[in-house]
């Protein structure tokens, strides 16, 4: 059992470790009043390769494995939630489903571009009446020639508004609910696909989140991802990536807050001395590190079962339902250890505290996630339990 | 008199494998500056029983006034460090210098590494302080590493041991104008190779430096300042190369923008040297600065707390005070 | 032409704290980085590649802590990194084994340096210019090559800083050129080093043949030429601050004049 890193995953850190401090750090206050996605970091990121960052070389990306990847998400998170988790989700929903389930003429026209970031990816699945169960959507996929009419409504399509091409699912055999889900790829300026409007957030305020409409918007059959009736296994498979990737954002987050509140903790006096040296505070302090080198064991776990090939799911479940409730808990504890100061907007700490509320539904609510690794604990006892 | 008149009048060859005296070397530098390394050399000749030489272009009344035995005088005034290398390089060969002090300007350096590969001496740049082992004839040298974080200590292993030494090293010597000492015209060989070429101003904008990596910050906060005498401290600012700065009242009262504000909640800096005019200091102002090396105070109230993490405390209105730093800067 | 970098790799100082008080240094995190005026010398040795044609060769003394200095600088574009078999060498035998290596490749044109190193003031360019008598241009903020010869510009001298005891202005730039080969020293103040793109990193990481090593007798090295001349005894501390002290109007002037 070895828990270091190889020479190679620790070249990526420091590149990651540096990138972040040098590049998203000083954007990070600007894309949160802003409300804008840094479109010109993102360039830069994907000069590096961080938008194919798992995606192999043969197609444009870099193909690093799943513990690199994780580390790339973690350090973006130290500094910018949002950053991260656009990068996170173009990257482990959108770019992957088409690695995963395309066609090699689907691969070869789409990842090369998504890995330079010249088309964003985004992934509409959600529904207003379909969020954790898929396999009631409305949105309509009928075959037409050689095509299919899409109609319907998606919304919580993150980077929607900045997305160049959007893995679409719909229903092509609306009875047999979510095994008649199919897979698109849809590209922005199809006809019949209009952006909505950008939901307002508490948080992650950089992250174009739309709601999408789809009136008679006519996909060809080369478009089509994988097979028809065969969508189901692609949002299965996505919800994995999505929950480790998700996990390492809450990571990054848990450390950045962590440290800022050590940081306060050591400037700030009251009653005559560091307020680092009050039982109270050293608790949170204690309390949030044991839960971020918890956290850390869980998503090197669950990247070491992806990176050797095995079912990773369970454990990238309980490491994103671990990880969003611990970064959440620890972002409440630091704000709380700077008192009045962490109420103020000026401070970084209320940043990561509205950031990292999000990640106990993003991807999957906490719910979602207990169901999962509840279901396994039952599978065992032969008991099929529903969510 | 030194060993070389001595040797001639005796017709006696001291040792001529002996690596002996102190030598002082000033390259086009002001005078304040070689006088603290003569000084200094002079302190260290005393105890070693040597002679003290300066190598140097200017008044040579001056380099014996501060400790010099033996003034070798350059023609010109400055030379190039191609042509200086070659000039001392042969000059040494058959003076056998122990050591050798230089100021530690990019010329002294460039100067002093090429000498100690020439003469295969060693050398240490940019001391801070040295510390003469009369018994052993070696010189401990501390020099800063890591921004001056901390300071190595180095000792030479090779004849010459090369020095050079920062301004403000050592303290001002005295002078003495009634040392005597002797003054003899230095050679330059006939064929100097100079290699680098001067190609005169270039077109350069140094690259912007924010306030995050200043090395020189000024900053107003309200207390005791008016918008005049901040506007004052705009125009000081600008004179000593800093940038200007302030706290949270500063830009409350338009006189800094919201990305010159200093603090946890601004930005955090990293000086050299921070000076704060009319700024309380509280923790949050402090968590900002703290990083500084030096920090400079100036505020009315005695009480305020940035008294209490200064180096350098004023107590005293800015719009006052100001004015007059102004001109005495 | 060929361009030789050499690098050192250095204590990450982010992760050491010095204690004035207890006269030590506390490593936390024992982590190396390529000497930052190094990797400045790389850029401008890259930008030379990238405008006019070069081969590019980095070289780093091992066998520790090396690999990733020469690696990362594989991945931003160099085209040969050696690693040269002596373990933390001083400034002089750096400069022997250095000489030596540019002897043995043939055919250096340019040596671009790094202008000290920030683990220990040890500034080779001049030295490595002698000793291959070589031109030098030291103080290089910008670097490029105009026919047979290096260009440079050059900061006004700041670290004497007789102009600002003066308050005088800070002398202006110059330019400086010498027909090649030559060394040049950059300073930190040198361009901005590129990011390695991720994929260069896996190529280099995977390829076994990314680090050529060379050990003292391939390079015809001496036993002589590998006596350190700098000998560390110790460290020493600035002065404890202290804080609160008063000063008068004329005081300040003077400190800000003189710092």
């Amino acid at each position: 059992m070895d828990f270091s890193l190889t020479d190679e995953q620790n070249m990526f850190r420091d590149l990651f470790r540096d990138f972040a401090e040098k590049e998203v750090a000083k954007l990070a206050e600007h894309i949160d009043r802003s409300e804008e996605p840094p479109l010109d970091l993102f360039r830069k990121a994907a000069a590096q390769g961080f938008f194919g960052a798992p995606i192999p070389e043969a197609y444009g990306g870099v193909g690093i494995d799943w513990q690199s990847y994780c580390m790339l998400a973690e350090e973006l998170s130290k500094h910018c939630l949002s950053t991260a988790i656009t990068i996170g989700l173009h990257t482990s929903l959108a770019a992957l489903s088409i690695l995963d389930a395309g066609s090699e003429e689907q691969k070869q026209n789409y990842l090369p571009s998504m890995a330079a970031a010249e088309m964003i990816g985004a992934f509409a699945l959600t529904e207003p009446d379909a969020g954790s169960d898929p396999g009631s959507m409305s949105t309509l996929a009928e075959k037409i020639g050689d095509g299919y009419r899409l109609n319907g409504t998606k919304s919580w399509v993150s980077n929607g508004g900045i997305a160049g091409v959007f893995v679409v699912f719909a229903a092509t055999d609306p009875k047999a609910r979510h095994k008649g889900l199919t897979a698109f790829i849809v590209e922005k300026d199809t006809p019949g696909l209009t952006l909505g409007y950008r939901e307002p957030t508490m948080g992650l305020r950089g992250l174009d989140i739309r709601t999408m409409y789809f009136e008679d918007c006519i996909v060809p059959e080369a478009n089509r991802l994988g097979a028809e009736n065969g969508g189901w296994p692609i949002i299965l498979r996505a919800f994995d990536r999505v929950r480790l990737t998700l996990a390492a954002v809450s990571l990054g987050a848990a450390e950045a807050s962590l440290a800022l509140g050590v940081t306060f903790a050591a400037e700030r006096k009251q009653f005559g001395t560091q307020i680092a040296h009050k039982q109270a505070i050293q608790n949170y302090v204690a309390d949030a590190a044991v839960d971020i080198e918890a956290l850390r064991g869980l998503v090197r776990h669950a990247a070491w079962l992806a990176d050797t090939g095995q079912d990773f799911g369970r454990a990238a479940s309980m490491a994103k339902y671990f990880g969003a409730r611990a970064a959440q808990n620890i972002a409440n504890k630091m704000l709380q250890t700077h008192g009045g100061y962490g109420f103020s907007d000026e401070y970084a700490i209320s940043r990561y505290y509205r950031d990292v509320r999000a990640l106990r539904v993003l991807g999957g609510t906490d719910e979602i996630q207990r169901y999962v690794v509840a279901r396994a604990a039952f599978e065992e006892k032969g008991i099929r339990i529903q969510p | 008199m030194d060993v070389y008149d001595l040797q001639a009048l005796m017709g006696e060859n001291i040792e001529a494998e002996d690596y002996r005296d102190l030598w002082v070397v000033g390259l086009a530098v002001e005078m304040q500056h070689v006088a603290s390394l003569l000084g200094e050399a002079r302190r260290m000749a005393d105890m070693l029983g040597a002679y003290v030489h300066y190598i140097g272009a200017g008044d040579s009344d001056e380099a014996i006034a501060f400790g010099a035995d033996r003034v070798h005088t350059l023609a010109a005034e400055s030379l190039a460090p191609d042509a200086a290398v070659s000039t001392l390089a042969t000059f040494f060969e058959t003076r056998k210098p122990e050591f050798v002090f230089f100021p530690a300007t990019d010329i002294g350096n460039e100067v002093a590494g090429c000498l100690a590969q020439r003469l295969k001496g060693g050398v240490v740049c940019n001391c801070i302080a040295l510390r003469l082992d009369e018994s052993a004839r070696e010189i401990v040298a501390s020099h800063p590493v890591y921004d001056g974080a901390y300071y190595l200590d180095t000792a030479l292993a090779a004849k010459p041991q090369i020095f050079t030494v920062r301004e403000g090293a050592f303290p001002a010597p005295l002078r003495d104008s009634g040392r005597n000492g002797e003054t003899e015209p230095m050679d330059s060989p006939a064929d100097l190779a100079i290699r680098a070429r001067a190609l005169g101003e270039a077109d350069y904008t140094p690259p912007a430096v924010s306030l995050r990596k200043a090395a020189r910050v000024f900053a107003v906060g309200r207390a005791g300042n008016d918008s005049e005498s901040a506007a004052i401290g705009k125009q000081i600012a600008e004179k000593i190369g800093a940038h200007f700065a302030g706290d949270r009242s500063a830009f409350d009262s338009g006189w800094i923008e919201e990305d010159q504000i200093v603090g946890v909640n601004g930005i955090e800096i990293a000086p050299d040297v921070y000076i704060a005019a009319g700024i309380w200091g509280d923790t949050l102002h402090r968590a900002g600065a703290e990083g500084a090396k030096f920090v400079i105070a100036i505020h009315p109230d005695k009480r305020a707390p940035i008294f209490s993490w200064a180096d350098t405390c004023l107590v005293g209105k800015p719009k006052d005070v100001l004015p007059k730093l102004l001109a005495l800067l | 032409m060929n361009i030789l970098v050499p690098l050192k790799p250095i204590l990450d100082p982010a992760g050491m704290i010095v204690n004035r008080k207890a006269g030590r240094v506390f490593v936390n995190r024992e982590n190396y980085m390529t000497n930052p005026a190094d990797k400045r010398a790389l850029e401008a040795a890259l930008r030379i590649k990238d405008e006019a044609g070069a081969g590019v060769i980095v070289a780093a003394f091992g066998p520790d802590r090396s690999a990733d200095s020469l690696l990362e600088a594989r991945a931003m574009g160099a085209d040969r990194a050696i690693l040269i078999d002596i373990p933390s060498p001083d400034e002089t035998v750096s400069v022997h084994a250095l000489a030596a290596l540019c002897h043995h490749l043939g055919q250096v044109d340019l040596v671009i340096v790094g202008d000290s190193a920030l683990d220990t003031g040890a500034s080779i360019g001049p030295r490595l210019a002698e000793a291959l008598d070589f031109a030098f241009l030291g103080g290089a903020v910008q670097c490029s090559v105009e026919g047979n010869a290096a260009r440079i510009i050059r900061r006004g001298d700041s670290r004497g800083r007789p102009d600002r005891a003066s308050a005088r202005p800070a002398p202006a730039a110059t330019a400086h050129e010498a027909d090649l080969p030559a060394v040049v020293a950059v300073t930190r103040e040198g361009a901005q080093p590129r990011y390695p793109h991720g994929g260069n990193i896996i190529t280099a990481y995977r390829d076994a043949n990314a680090i050529e090593s060379l050990s003292p007798a391939d390079l015809g090295l001496s036993d002589s030429d590998l006596q350190p001349v700098a000998i560390e005894r110790g460290q020493s501390f600035p002065p404890e601050r202290e804080f609160g002290k008063q000063a008068s109007l004329d005081d300040i002037a003077s400190v800000i004049g003189h710092r």
